[in-house]
């Protein structure tokens, strides 16, 4: 049979395909490249943690570790996650198309992640960054001397291939539907992909203005953001997090879709309150504009401001509760398979229940005040962005890695591997809270010995989650060309991607395929 | 659905995307602007009325010129659509040099040590805003001539020609960004 | 080891360990019903599954507002808390706190200086006015539950209440460079007498007011008394071409856009260095910046010696 994979090898119809299942591809490796990188950066961070005084690297070395791991774990890895290896597969796939609205920006959008990826490594290569991945005014523009501009066009770059990505997937999904397939019977994942594209659209141009006046000030000396020079440092903090905190629902929208996927599949059931997870999804792409100062909070800005963002802040995390209890309802009459993916999806409602919660947290204001840039705030979005984000990444993978290469994976090792990988995150991060708490500041390379025996159970705790990283890269590298074939639809799942062959032929699908009554008709 | 629709809608969203882009330093701009009132208002007592005003007029015509080219293609009028969309080039490139002629002004003004901070603060978001702005310009020129020469080949069906409608989409976009940036820069005078 | 050293600590506590109750009891709620249900509704079982339902907008009001209301709650009580922390309140003491890569530096009205280490009497409001010279630093003191941002070129400020002597840390909580991790300090609370007797101790160039004396003499070394006059309207000065500075501090001014402002430490840097980005009703913008002319602690004294221009200062 021919299928999208072996109808052609040479590296040619790679490097200039315009299939959305090949670009997929070429971001899965390319995006599992960049999560090495910055996750050796974490090791270091975290061997360096394990004695309270500066042993393994000098301090200027630390902070470049920590911005190195910061940008290229938000920008080159979890942002671009889901959205463009999971979601470029699936999004034709699932609502019935041939393929993107626009198939050549599609390459284009990966051609520029990769010069901004090239950018931010020369930027790593000739000596580093050390701004924090926030880049706050006046350090970055006034008085770092480190790879500032290198650095900044890489992001800006990389984020013109998240605006173009973000385009591609609202026109496709506005346009592309197969006939019959209404908004309300699509699958929740697409709706989070759109949730998702609307905010990489529209936010990231401000992310992209920002980077572009940062360079400006460095390069001219003349003050936007440095008071020194008539600026207000201020400025920068609002218009950073006008985009970074939409952002942040960019890096957990699609985990919650693929979730939504996985439930109902392994439940064997349909989705309970399907418009619920759905509106709710726009909800938090809309809200999320609208809490940004939430970050801002001993700053300096007006109190009526800290006010403001508080409650929005509350307002947020609303929609995300309707998810987490919708999906706690789709278990009730279903028919459980405890499988890999299941398990990750477990594990991502609770670790993301968890960094949501202590999300309320510091949404509360008197509390954030104590809590504010310390390792509690490190804590929580690593629940979110790793517990949540990077599991959801995972059970994704292992879910459609039989759609996407035709084979399966060894189910012992998957399961194994989840496991490893919940309790590894568990005792590298949960002592983080209580470090937090105890006022450990982030951003610290040396710090005071009481905090020590914290310390080196979340360094422990990495080393269980290095074994439960490495199996999965090992086992689905082996299985991509050794792993044992499978039928097309090896889960018994619903959806119109799994309607065609696994894996599927070039133009997805032979025959049209019939859309079912409702979404999820299991 | 028919490709037209694609990319007609695909540059809509782009420019929803674009308006934001804008967004973010307008806003700078007019925050500034309430801190350092004195200053910007000096600072635009300072910026040409004339070479503000005729640019805004003339981007205005080629926005014109851009949509008679497109009436004249669906009539099959190709000469004019053709001779209409070179007036726009035309345009666009005048506009530019007149922009440059500016700069030349202002850069020294900017640069100088003996301007006010506040008002090397309103130059510089000028440049800025005008520099991103002049930036969609030369894109703009750049498509409008790849156009052309379609026009000139009669690439596009007569009576759906999305490369040129889009094309014009985008140059009445660029058109539209500086009617804001106009009144915010020149007509500080006005006042 | 962390100590409550003020009540708002205590309050603090009081709300976190509140929060993290109600949350734990919601989680280990998801968790039980995680696990009941899919142990329950597990594939191999026989057990009736006939008709899932699918929606129910009953249920999803009934875990909706709940939450909503829970949140409400939170929201309610850590802003109640806040705005007490940061009401403006009487205070026994005004310090002058100046970030700085990579120390802290500290004044205290009557002139003693300290560096990374700052002492303080217990049971008295105090209040830190705080500015950067470089970069944003963030004056942190985990003991009482408490952190500000040090911007350069604006104040902020940072009212608390020691209840107990000891010796608390000051952490650096905003990254700013290379050594941000060593830029810290000690809070040490001492007994009124105690505190005292420290004060004493310092050495302090003349006797007095050191501050309110520094500011005096800034004033006339800048040459501010050519323009300004420092007692009340009524006192017919010569020709002077500028305001009154009697009773300027925390006295509402018209600008001549006819805006209202309250004169506060932030007017007062602003008036000095931008002097023409607020202008006072009724005077023509001719005051020179003094911008990059008065280093940081005299600004310090300035400020000191503005607030005692009124009546009845001690
Ligand atoms: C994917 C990323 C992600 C996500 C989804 C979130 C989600 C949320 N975040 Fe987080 N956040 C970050 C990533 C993320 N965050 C990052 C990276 C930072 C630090 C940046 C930096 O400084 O470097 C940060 C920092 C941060 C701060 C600033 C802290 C500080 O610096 O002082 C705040 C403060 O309000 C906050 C709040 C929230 C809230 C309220 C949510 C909510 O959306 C959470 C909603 C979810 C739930 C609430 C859980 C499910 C709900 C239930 C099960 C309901 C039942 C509960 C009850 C009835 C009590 N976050
Ligand atoms: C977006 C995604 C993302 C992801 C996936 C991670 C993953 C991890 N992060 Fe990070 N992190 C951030 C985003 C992310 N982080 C951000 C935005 C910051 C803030 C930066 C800033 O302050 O500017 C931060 C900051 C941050 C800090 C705080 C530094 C400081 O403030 O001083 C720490 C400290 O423990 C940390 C640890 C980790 C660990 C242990 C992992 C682990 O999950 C990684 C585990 C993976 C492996 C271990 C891979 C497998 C093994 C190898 C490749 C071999 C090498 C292994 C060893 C040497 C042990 N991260
Ligand atoms: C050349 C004259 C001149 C000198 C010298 C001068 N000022 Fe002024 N100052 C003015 C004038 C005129 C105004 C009112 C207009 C304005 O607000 O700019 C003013 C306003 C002020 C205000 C705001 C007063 C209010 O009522 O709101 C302060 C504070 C001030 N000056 C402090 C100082 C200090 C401190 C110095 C010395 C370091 C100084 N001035 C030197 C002329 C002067
Ligand atoms: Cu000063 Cu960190
Ligand atoms: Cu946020």
């Amino acid at each position: 049979m021919k299928n999208y994979l072996n109808c052609d090898f040479s590296l040619k119809s790679w490097f200039f395909t315009t299939d959305h299942k090949r670009i997929g591809i070429l971001y899965l490796i390319s995006v599992t490249l960049a999560f090495f990188i910055g996750s050796v950066a974490a090791g270091l961070i975290r061997l360096e943690l394990l004695t309270p005084a500066a042993d393994l690297v000098s301090s200027e070395t630390y902070n470049r570790l920590f911005t190195l791991h910061g940008v290229v774990m938000v920008w080159f890895f979890l942002i671009p996650a889901v959205p463009n290896v999971l979601g470029n597969f699936l999004v034709p796939l699932m609502i019935g198309a041939k393929d993107l609205a626009f198939p050549r920006l599609n390459l284009l959008s990966w051609y520029m992640y990769l010069v901004g990826g090239i950018f931010t490594f020369a930027m790593l290569v000739l000596g580093g960054v050390d701004t924090g991945w926030t880049f706050y005014t006046p350090y970055s523009t006034s008085y770092s001397n480190s790879y500032v501009i290198l650095t900044v066009v890489g992001i800006f770059i990389a984020g013109l291939s998240s605006i173009l990505t973000g385009l591609n997937f609202i026109v496709t999904i506005h346009r592309l539907r197969i006939k019959g397939l209404t908004w309300f019977k699509m699958p929740l994942f697409i709706w989070t992909i759109y949730g998702t594209s609307l905010i990489l659209l529209l936010a990231t141009p401000v992310l992209g203005m920002t980077l572009i006046l940062i360079g400006i000030e460095r390069v001219t000396g003349i003050g936007i953001f440095d008071p020194a020079l008539g600026g207000d440092p201020l400025l920068f903090q609002h218009l950073f997090w006008f985009y970074s905190h939409p952002a942040v629902y960019i890096m957990i929208l699609p985990g919650m879709g693929v979730v939504s996927e996985i439930l109902p599949c392994f439940s064997h059931r349909p989705i309970f309150g399907y418009k619920f997870i759905a509106y709710s999804s726009v909800a938090i792409a809309i809200l999320g504009f609208l809490v940004w100062g939430h970050h801002m909070f001993v700053s300096g800005q007006s109190a009526f401001a800290d006010l403001a963002f508080s409650i929005l802040s509350f307002l947020v995390a609303v929609p995300s509760a309707i998810k987490v209890f919708n999906w706690i309802a789709t278990l009730y009459k279903g028919s459980i398979t405890f499988s890999t993916p299941m398990l990750y999806a477990f594990a991502f409602i609770l670790l993301f229940t968890l960094g949501g919660l202590t999300g309320l947290i510091l949404a509360t204001l008197a509390i954030d005040v104590h809590v504010h840039d310390t390792y509690f705030v490190i804590a929580h979005f690593h629940f979110i962005m790793v517990g949540g984000m990077v599991t959801a990444y995972l059970g994704g993978l292992h879910f459609w890695w039989p759609k996407m290469t035709g084979r399966m994976y060894p189910e012992k090792w998957g399961k194994v591997a989840a496991v490893t990988l919940f309790f590894g995150f568990v005792v590298t991060f949960m002592p983080q809270f209580f470090l937090g708490f105890l006022g450990m500041p982030r951003r610290y390379h040396v710090y005071a010995p009481e905090f020590q025996i914290l310390h080196i159970i979340s360094t422990c705790g990495v080393l269980i989650l290095a074994v439960g990283f490495l199996l999965p890269l090992i086992y689905l590298t082996w299985s991509f060309r050794y792993g044992p074939g499978c039928i097309d639809n090896p889960w018994d799942a619903k959806g119109l991607e799994w309607e065609t062959t696994s894996p599927p032929p070039t133009e997805n699908f032979l025959t049209e395929p019939k859309v079912p009554e409702m979404a999820y008709d299991y | 659905m028919t490709t037209k629709k694609i990319d007609v809608i695909g540059m809509w969203v782009f420019l929803a995307s674009e308006v934001c882009l804008f967004l973010g330093i307008f806003i700078a701009f007019m925050i500034y602007q309430h801190f350092n009132q004195e200053a910007f208002h000096e600072a635009t007592l300072n910026m040409s009325f004339w070479s503000g005003t005729i640019n805004t007029f003339i981007l205005l015509t080629s926005s014109l010129t851009v949509a008679l080219s497109l009436a004249f293609y669906k009539a099959k009028k190709i000469a004019l659509s053709l001779g209409s969309l070179s007036i726009s080039i035309f345009l666009g490139v005048i506009f530019l040099g007149i922009k440059g002629e500016e700069y030349v002004h202002h850069f020294i003004e900017l640069t100088s040590v003996h301007t006010k901070p506040g008002i090397k603060l309103f130059y510089l978001l000028y440049f800025i805003m005008t520099g991103v702005h002049a930036f969609h310009m030369i894109i703009g020129i750049m498509v409008l001539i790849f156009v052309a020469t379609r026009v000139y080949r009669r690439h596009y069906d007569f009576n759906d020609p999305t490369g040129l409608e889009v094309a014009g989409l985008y140059w009445h976009f660029v058109d539209v960004i500086w009617v804001f940036l106009y009144p915010l820069l020149y007509l500080g005078n006005l006042k | 080891m962390i100590f409550e050293a003020s009540d708002l600590s205590r309050e603090v506590d009081t709300l976190f360990l509140a929060i993290i109750f109600v949350c734990g009891i919601v989680f280990f709620g998801i968790v039980a019903a995680m696990l009941y249900l899919s142990l329950k509704y597990k594939k191999d079982k026989l057990i009736d599954r006939s008709s899932p339902p699918l929606k129910n907008l009953k249920l999803e009001l009934s875990w909706t507002l709940p939450t909503l209301l829970i949140f409400l709650i939170f929201f309610v009580w850590g802003a109640q808390l806040y705005r007490n922390s940061h009401e403006d309140q009487a205070v026994s003491q005004e310090i002058f706190v100046t970030g700085k890569q990579w120390m802290w530096k500290f004044q205290h009205p009557g002139g003693q200086k300290e560096i990374d280490e700052l002492h303080l009497p217990v049971g008295e409001p105090v209040k830190l006015i705080m500015i950067s010279e470089d970069v944003i630093h963030s004056f942190f003191l985990p003991d009482f539950r408490i952190k500000q941002d040090l911007l350069p070129g604006r104040y902020t400020k940072l009212i608390f209440t020691p209840n107990k002597t000891g010796t608390f840390r000051i952490y650096c909580s905003q990254y700013c460079g290379a050594r941000h991790s060593y830029m810290l300090g000690k809070v040490i609370i001492q007994s009124k007498i105690e505190f005292d007797s420290w004060r004493e101790s310092r050495p302090v160039w003349s006797s007095g007011s050191q501050n309110l004396n520094a500011g005096q003499k800034v004033f006339t070394k800048y040459g501010c008394n050519a323009c300004h006059s420092i007692r009340p309207k009524d006192v017919l000065d010569e020709n002077l071409s500028g305001p009154t500075l009697w009773n300027l501090y925390q006295s509402k001014v018209t600008l001549h856009d006819g805006k209202v402002i309250t004169a506060d430490e932030n007017y007062i840097r602003e008036s000095i260095f931008h002097p023409n980005a607020k202008v006072v009703k009724g005077f023509s913008p001719q005051m020179p910046t003094f911008e990059g002319l008065i280093p940081e602690e005299e600004m310090q004294a300035l400020q000191t010696y503005m607030k005692s221009l009124r009546a009845g200062y001690p």
